[in-house]
């Protein structure tokens, strides 16, 4: 089964490598694949974790700005992303090549690893949401059919294990939240399902991307109320 | 506590009414499956993006071989892919819609367009759309067509008031 699927990845990796057609991803929530992933093996992750931790760091966070958090990360999203890189669904030379030997149960064993882990830190401004932003984050935008970022990735971004593959995003860092939305807006990354996130992220503005970023990565530090009580 | 034999026959009657009826509604719930009214076709939802026909290319308005005007929606929590799509008044046109997560319900403002949309299964409407009705609500374009929004008619989730999307019906 393993090997099967390895060989259509493969397949379906060198069909769709110019980007051009093709499904946006190959990954599937069959029931076969959510057991998988829900059965992964974070004690076997760890020891694959070691040659992710040179740029990942010990837990899977990193002061690197441009290196994702992944301690504490939905395991279905990590999943998906490691299955994307190695079907050059998402491109980055890098973690394509880090993520060709793996096999599904890795994958999963890897997902199981990082979701276990507490996350450290977030790396934002911590700058405080104006009015505006905390609407479209709690609510959306009716007029240009944005749905609230809440919806799908759980309060104050925090994930939604309900939702595979969809991730949390607290604890992530600013410049690497506001890249993942610029290459959405131009297409560079589109490993979203139905382009969800790339339809989205067309109809926000820069100053938008901004703060959107900003926020998410401070949603980690204390809430607004508090830190409002330690300023006075 | 005294109850009068009248009243307690009564009670019984009524209670094995709401009984008959909970046990009818669990009965074809089990039994006979929850589909769609419409049309009762099966496809994997969890593969639904990687299908020929609900893949993200083959999304919208395309007018088959044999002259039928299709489109083709997924709604997936919380949008309506495509956000928009065009379609002819006045000649018959099949709505083909599809989710790949949970159930939501399909609504075109000022037509008769109106189907759950349940996971596994296609939901097709077929139908003629009366320029006269769109008209009458929706917002007139410059070209002489007229616009109405479509949206999610069965609560889906904490983002279900953002599933709108905008149906542009153009005149005969």
């Amino acid at each position: 089964m393993n090997r099967r699927t390895a060989v259509i990845a493969v397949v379906l990796a060198a069909l769709s490598a110019p980007l051009a057609g093709g499904p946006s991803s190959h990954v599937a929530w069959t029931l076969d694949t959510v057991k998988l992933v829900r059965g992964g093996d974070s004690k076997k992750g760890q020891t694959l974790h070691g040659d992710c931790s040179g740029c990942h760091g010990e837990t899977g966070d990193t002061d690197t700005p441009d290196v994702p958090n992944l301690a504490g990360q939905e395991r279905f999203y990590i999943f998906k992303q490691l299955q994307d890189y190695k079907s050059k669904s998402r491109a980055s030379s890098m973690m394509s090549e880090s993520a060709a030997p793996l096999s599904d149960r890795d994958m999963a064993d890897l997902a199981a690893f990082y979701a276990a882990q507490k996350p450290s830190r977030g790396a934002g401004s911590g700058r405080r949401p104006d009015a505006a932003i905390s609407a479209l984050v709690a609510l959306g935008d009716g007029t240009r059919l944005i749905p609230a970022c809440d919806a799908c990735h759980g309060r104050r971004g925090e994930g939604n294990p309900g939702f595979y593959g969809m991730p949390g995003l607290r604890n992530q860092k600013e410049v690497d939240l506001s890249y993942q939305l610029t290459t959405f807006r131009s297409g560079e990354r589109g490993n979203d399902v139905y382009r969800v996130m790339r339809d989205i992220s067309k109809k926000l503005t820069d100053d938008e991307i901004a703060s959107l970023a900003a926020y998410y990565a401070g949603a980690e530090k204390k809430p607004a109320t508090a830190a409002a009580q330690e300023k006075k | 506590m005294h109850i009068h034999p009248l009243e307690k026959r009564w009670a019984a009657i009524s209670l094995l009414l709401v009984g008959t009826l909970g046990g009818l509604i669990v009965y074809t719930a089990v039994a006979m499956s929850i589909h769609p009214p419409s049309n009762v076709e099966a496809i994997d939802s969890t593969r639904l993006h990687l299908t020929p026909e609900f893949s993200e290319e083959n999304l919208g308005v395309k007018r088959e071989k044999d002259g039928t005007v299709v489109a083709r929606v997924v709604m997936a929590r919380f949008m309506v892919v495509p956000h928009e799509i065009t379609v002819p008044a006045g000649v018959p046109i099949v709505l083909r819609v599809a989710t790949p997560d949970v159930v939501h319900g399909l609504h075109v403002a000022g037509t008769n367009i109106g189907t759950q949309v349940v996971p596994g299964y296609v939901s097709q409407v077929r139908t003629t759309i009366d320029f006269a009705s769109v008209a009458r609500i929706g917002v007139r374009n410059a070209d002489g067509s007229v616009t109405v929004p479509l949206f999610c008619n069965e609560f889906c989730g904490l983002g279900h008031q953002s599933m709108w999307g905008r149906v542009i019906v153009t005149p005969k």
